[in-house]
């Protein structure tokens, strides 16, 4: 089954999105803050990740880049959701290495399912 | 506008800047010409009728040199002032956007669960949902209320009128309201209640408003694990509250901007923590609309002491 890990501090917005996907065939793995989600990105080596931006202990530039340095999570397709629209911050996770970022407010949950099973090629 | 308004200074800085004339670079560029012109005027009839000695004529054109280098640097503070409320607002946008964005995104998706085919919502699930949408609504709202709030009390529409209280029993309640939030970041709080603490004058609603910011505050900037030390004692005439916390504390240079309306720590923008930066501004009005008196110290990486005192009650 393709692991998802969600990286996210809003409950809503975690329990809201894991329902979906998980109702789609994923299994969904939730991690509250940056220190945490990347702990788990390096211990259970999921498919793709869905990284928010603000984000407790350790914001989500910090967690891109350590994703980005660790030599077997650098290929892991990473999809930036967040609520953050400054042209600024697009182009500092993209030369980071995000496959795509995402504004949360603009998308419907079963589009973001969409574009996870696209980035998959599923 | 016509010439006449033109004119008019302290119209065109109140409609342009939104400042009183004093600080209103319009008003303070014609007032420094006007110093100039005398200035140099002064310079050239005492310079006339003082040829013959030219100490006096020299000290006068450096007195005129120093009242324009004083001017000038007045002048530049008023414009640095005006850029940096005009910085200001931009950053207030974007953080009102985002913090609205946030629960609007939430009631989104929320809606999009419940309208899911792929996950057919059970009754557990809906009344879930619905807790949700209920929760995020009561965000926005307390967001729009805390905005209303300031505008309120700028515009002095806001009236605070102190009434017998039992602090002890505010204190009490807000603690208790917080205990989800502290376990979430693993914090305990130690809550030292003298013994009879006496009521005091205050507005019950809003004094809870005020001591549930200090405390959200205390354990949003604490880092995790860490013990709030909460105190309420009587001292003289008064009721003092104190909160301390171990957080990431507050830089020296900032400490004059704390109880402003929409400051936000540098240090609080770079961590990404959430918040309006108008919990303080509230707390002061509050505090002191009561006839209580609040202040704060705060190092930065070692943590913030914010305490208030409020009078007792007096039958």
């Amino acid at each position: 089954m393709t692991k998802v890990l969600f990286i996210e501090d809003e409950t809503t917005l975690q329990k809201t999105l894991s329902e979906i996907l998980k109702s789609s065939g994923f299994s969904v793995q939730n991690a509250y803050d940056g220190e945490a989600g990347l702990a788990l990105a390096k211990k259970s080596r999921p498919n793709i990740i869905l990284l928010d931006l603000i984000l407790p202990k350790m914001d989500g530039f910090a967690v891109l880049a350590e994703l980005k340095k660790d030599e077997q999570l650098k290929d892991t397709p990473v999809i930036v959701l967040t609520n953050l629209e400054a042209v600024e911050d697009v182009e500092k996770v993209i030369a980071l290495g995000a496959t795509t970022y995402l504004v949360k407010a603009n998308y419907d949950l079963p589009e973001i399912v969409a574009k996870i099973k696209e980035i998959l090629g599923k | 506008m016509s010439f006449l308004d033109k004119l008019n200074l302290a119209k065109q800085c109140k409609e342009e800047f939104n400042v009183p004339v004093r600080k209103c670079p319009i008003f303070l560029f014609v007032l420094m010409g006007v110093i100039v012109i005398t200035s140099v005027l002064t310079s050239y009839v005492v310079a006339i009728n003082y040829s013959s000695d030219p100490e006096i004529g020299a000290l006068t054109s450096l007195v005129t040199a120093g009242i324009i280098l004083v001017l000038g640097y007045i002048i530049i503070q008023s414009f640095t002032r005006v850029v940096e409320v005009d910085r200001l607002k931009s950053q207030f946008l974007n953080i009102i956007s985002h913090q609205l964005l946030t629960p609007l995104t939430s009631l989104k998706w929320s809606v999009n669960m419940m309208e899911s085919e792929t996950i057919k919502p059970d009754k557990e699930k809906l009344e879930e949902v619905f807790e949700m949408i209920k929760e995020n609504s009561n965000k926005m709202i307390h967001i729009v209320n805390s905005l209303i709030d300031v505008s309120r009390i700028e515009s002095g529409k806001v009236r605070i009128t102190p009434q017998a209280m039992d602090i002890a029993k505010v204190v009490r309640e807000a603690i208790v309201l917080r205990k989800g939030d502290l376990e979430s970041r693993g914090h305990t709080m130690e809550f030292k209640e003298e013994r009879n603490v006496p009521q005091v004058y205050g507005d019950p609603v809003r004094m809870r408003t005020a001591i549930e910011s200090l405390i959200d505050n205390a354990i949003k900037y604490s880092t995790p694990h860490s013990v709030i030390f909460v105190a309420l004692w009587k001292e003289g005439d008064s009721v003092l509250f104190e909160i301390k916390d171990t957080g990431v504390g507050i830089p020296k240079k900032e400490h004059k901007h704390v109880f402003g309306k929409f400051f936000r720590s540098a240090k609080d923008i770079s961590l990404q923590t959430k918040g309006l930066g108008v919990g303080l501004f509230l707390v002061k009005f509050i505090i002191e609309a009561s006839g209580g008196k609040v202040d704060f110290e705060s190092q930065e990486g070692v943590g913030s002491k914010f305490w208030f005192s409020l009078p007792v009650y007096k039958t």
